[in-house]
């Protein structure tokens, strides 16, 4: 069920047998290395073409036909390229471009792997596989899977998720078995009036009357017994329900602290807000309002037709004619009810988004004078949302009332055949068994109708839950078994032959290898997209390398604890994210027992504590929306103040200076070198000016080092850093012409 | 429109052993030709597939925007064509064949121009995209985009098929 399957089997399927003869005949034919199926044909059609490499070269074979061979001796190199809505996979051979493989968006990580593999045997280096691959479909039935590495829609079994559903009632077991006696009971307290009412009638009518008022008192106590069962059972409820949701969330909000980073660029920000809550909401109404339903209806059901049964089967029979009336009729309304719904949540949330840009962006719409052209667009939004509204109620109305028909006329049957025979009388079946099955009847007609639609509303909440225990399921940040529990850090940073990709195939870094000592300042430079901001995501373990190694203080970082990496990193970024706290609790942030004496030193040496002295509320100022709006260039200094407070062994800038102006820059400047004091720093700058300072400078191009030396140094080399400095300088200079 | 297309010294396209190639006329006064290694991408890929063709080089930059493929010679509009279709994999759907929902994931079997094949979507209000009443583009969790040229022109069981997601 798992897609994760170990990559030395992706990699080594055997090839269908009229392939394998085709091979065989081939000029590269010989004992079998790799191979890997696509899902596309050369021709761009679907159909599986498969890449087999052997010992002595490559070949593509469709069905019998080997498309392609080539033998590793004419092989130079072996790329793969991006398409649009998939890749291709060429050799260069004699200089030229030879296409072996085209693929769909679902194998690109598997051809990059495969392209790397064919590289390396082309140069007779041993191949390399990465430890684990998340494929996109089913390893079971092969189906599409939702996202890479997840479970398989068709395959998870639902009694899992409902099993994983109930162990979360685990702690409040007392109160979900009350729930269920209550449930039951609720039920019986239903089902007893109509049979007294059999038996208030017999009594009557056969003159004997002396029971009848312990009867009708009984048929009190039933109204009264369900009204505070009921009233005991939503409570319950209420409190389980809630109970779980608040567990659920805590529990999602916790595990996604911990999860790895490369999650969350999967995602965005929204997606995962809204799975938290919406999600969890959804499981809630569900648990609530559905599984009640269920439970009682159900459990009425079952015991209504035992009792109509037990009466008289033939009558019984009757009454369940409709049924399949009843139900087709609910699906039949459920079916057309649904897109109606979806196109009422995908219109009204048309006309949020609107009003939102509206409002947001009203700055922009009055500048460009689109007022009229907004507020067409609006209207247009919501003509369509009373549209489908429209269209919902029309199809509403009348299906109730529909319903009521159907059920009457099994009702009238029912009192037609069972009058009649009443009437003739000599069998058992007499006027009382007929008033208790009238009761009965209504009474297991009435939640027919929806049998659809709480159905599709358990699949909906089991989608919900699903969703949900995914991301338990998902590998969290973990320390190593055999953590280095190092007393404290100095500050040795080293990458040795450091590869990265944040996407299997699509490599970040080439071979990355800088060592930086204890205490020494390094200015990282390059192009954007060059890797720079990679490399110190990597040294906080944001990600993990795909290979080569990380060492601080010597040891990999892998194996030192995360708490104390992470401690001892202080990053300040260039757009800091600041909490909506007041300004104190933002500079405390990374030490939250500092002294207010700490705190106001911090801010002192970040050369912020003047500024905000200047707000209305000093250091109870909040940061955010609600709150002051403060400057890029205080909002900067703040995050100075609180990576100065945190005093981390080693300080990363990235790019702390580029989003100020001069005046605030040269503030900050002198921020930063109260901070740099003692500390490893590691500082991505684009003005290329604030580095004069660094004791080396290294420059990235492309994934790699392509020079290191102090500031001076490069200059009198004249390579990359010199010429991205020639270029800086001319842009400054006819920057200033115009000014 | 105004014409992005700039003839002056632009001679011709043509497959090289490294795919495509545009060749120029030298523009420093020398006689003789250059040619530059490209890769076509339309410019609009999703909205005006067919309409204008950028030409980039390998240092990412376009040299050329062709907005009239059929102003081209005959054989360098073959050579674009070419390495056009080399390049995009998005098939055109014929039929739907399928569309279920498991567990809040839409499955969808379609036929298109290039086979049979089934793909997973998530959250269809966002993933099929209306280029106008009769076009729409499908996105599957992976990111493969399927084209739906003419939704009037499809069939009534696709259609209706079709009915239970758009």
């Amino acid at each position: 069920m798992s897609s994760i399957t170990p990559v030395a089997a992706r990699f080594a399927q055997p090839l269908p047998a009229r392939s394998a003869a085709a091979l065989d005949a081939s000029a590269v034919a010989g004992a079998l290395r790799f191979t890997l199926a696509s899902d596309l044909r050369l021709d761009h059609a679907y159909g599986a073409s498969w890449v087999a490499v052997t010992e002595r070269g490559v070949a593509t074979i469709e069905g019998d036909v080997v498309r392609v061979a080539h033998a590793f001796t004419t092989i130079t190199a072996a790329r793969a390229h991006e398409l649009f809505g998939g890749g291709r996979v060429a050799l260069t051979v004699a200089g030229a471009q030879q296409p072996i493989a085209c693929f769909s968006r679902a194998l690109v990580p598997e051809f990059a792997i495969l392209a790397r593999i064919i590289d390396d045997c082309a140069h007779g280096r041993e191949p390399l596989l990465p430890e684990e691959l998340a494929g996109a479909h089913c390893a079971r039935c092969a189906a599409p899977l939702p996202e890479r590495g997840a479970l398989c829609a068709l395959c998870v079994p639902r009694g899992r998720i409902l099993m994983r559903l109930v162990g979360l009632l685990a702690p409040y077991r007392a109160r979900a078995i009350a729930l269920a006696c209550i449930t039951a009971f609720t039920v019986a307290t239903q089902l007893i009036p109509p049979y007294l009412t059999k038996l208030v009638h017999d009594d009557v009518t056969r003159g004997g009357g002396a029971r009848v008022p312990w009867l009708i008192l009984g048929m009190a106590g039933c109204a009264a017994s369900y009204l505070c069962a009921r009233l005991v059972a939503i409570r319950l409820t209420t409190y389980l329900s809630g109970r779980l949701v608040a567990d659920l969330r805590s529990r999602l909000h916790a595990t996604m602290q911990r999860l790895r980073l490369s999650w969350f660029g999967k995602r965005d920000a929204g997606e995962v807000v809204q799975r938290v809550m919406n999600d969890t909401a959804e499981l809630q109404q569900f648990l609530v309002d559905g599984l009640p339903y269920i439970l009682v209806n159900g459990l009425s059901f079952i015991a209504i037709a035992a009792i109509l049964i037990a009466i008289d089967p033939l009558l019984a029979a009757l009454v369940f004619l409709p049924v399949p009336l009843l139900v087709g009729g609910g699906a039949w309304f459920w079916r057309k009810l649904v897109p109606l719904y979806h196109a009422i949540g995908s219109r009204s949330g048309a006309v949020h988004a609107t009003l939102d840009e509206s409002v947001h962006g009203i700055r922009a719409v009055k500048a460009f004078a689109q007022e009229p052209r907004r507020a067409r667009a609006f209207d247009q939004a919501n003509d369509r949302l009373f549209g489908v509204r429209l269209s919902l109620e029309r199809t509403f109305g009348g299906f109730n009332e529909g319903m009521f028909f159907v059920m009457s006329l099994g009702v009238a049957g029912v009192w037609w055949v069972g009058s009649t025979r009443a009437a003739a009388g000599g069998s058992a079946f007499g006027f009382g068994d007929l008033l208790a099955f009238v009761g009965y009847i209504w009474m297991f007609y009435g939640p027919l109708q929806w049998f659809t639609a709480v159905f599709s509303w358990l699949t909906n909440a089991f989608a919900a839950a699903e969703r949900i225990f995914a991301v338990f399921d998902q590998p969290i940040e973990a320390d190593h078994p055999q953590a280095v529990r190092l007393p404290a850090i100095r500050g040795d940073v080293a990458f040795a032959d450091v590869r990265f990709s944040y996407e299997r195939g699509k490599e970040v870094l080439k071979g990355v290898d800088v060592s930086i000592a204890a205490g020494e300042f390094v200015g990282l430079v390059g192009r954007s997209g060059s890797g720079k901001s990679t490399i110190i995501g990597l040294l906080s373990r944001f990600y993990g390398v795909d290979s080569g190694a990380i060492s601080v203080d010597g040891v990999a970082i892998e194996r030192l604890p995360l708490d104390l990496l992470r401690r001892s990193i202080g990053v300040v970024m260039q757009e800091p994210f600041l909490f909506n706290d007041t300004v104190a609790e933002n500079i405390r942030f990374g030490r939250p027992d500092a002294s207010f004496a700490e705190v106001v030193r911090a801010a002192k040496a970040a050369c912020v504590h003047d500024a905000i002295l200047d707000k209305e509320e000093g250091y109870d100022t909040v940061i955010g929306d609600s709150g002051a709006r403060l400057s890029g260039g205080e909002r900067q200094r703040i995050a100075i103040a609180r990576a100065i407070l945190h005093d981390p062994r080693i300080l990363i800038l990235d790019e702390a200076t580029s989003a100020v102006d001069n005046e605030t820059e040269r503030a900050i400047q002198e921020a930063i070198g109260n901070l740099v004091r003692g500390r490893t720093t590691i500082a991505i700058a684009h003005r290329l000016s604030t580095l004069r300072d660094a004791d080396r400078i290294v420059v990235i191009d492309d994934g790699r080092v392509v020079e290191e030396g102090t500031h001076a140094a490069l200059i009198a080399r004249d390579g990359h850093f010199a010429s991205l400095l020639r270029l800086q300088e001319e842009n400054n200079r006819t920057h200033d012409q115009a000014a | 429109m105004d014409q992005l297309f700039t003839t002056e010294s632009f001679l011709r396209l043509e497959t090289g052993a490294d795919g495509l190639r545009v060749v120029f006329a030298r523009d420093d006064g020398e006689d003789g030709e250059h040619a530059v290694a490209v890769r076509p991408v339309w410019a609009r890929p999703i909205s005006g597939e067919g309409r204008e063709v950028s030409l980039i080089d390998e240092r990412r930059r376009d040299v050329l925007l062709i907005d009239d493929v059929d102003a081209l010679d005959r054989p360098s509009r073959a050579a674009l064509e070419d390495a056009l279709a080399a390049r995009y994999l998005v098939p055109t759907v014929r039929r739907i064949l399928a569309t279920q929902a498991h567990l809040g994931v839409r499955f969808w079997t379609v036929e298109t121009d290039r086979g049979v094949h089934r793909f997973a979507m998530r959250e269809p209000t966002r993933n099929v995209t209306w280029l106008d009443e009769r076009r729409a583009v499908l996105r599957d969790v992976l990111g493969n985009r399927y084209r739906i040229a003419d939704f009037a022109a499809l069939d009534e069981a696709s259609r209706a098929a079709a009915a239970k997601v758009l």
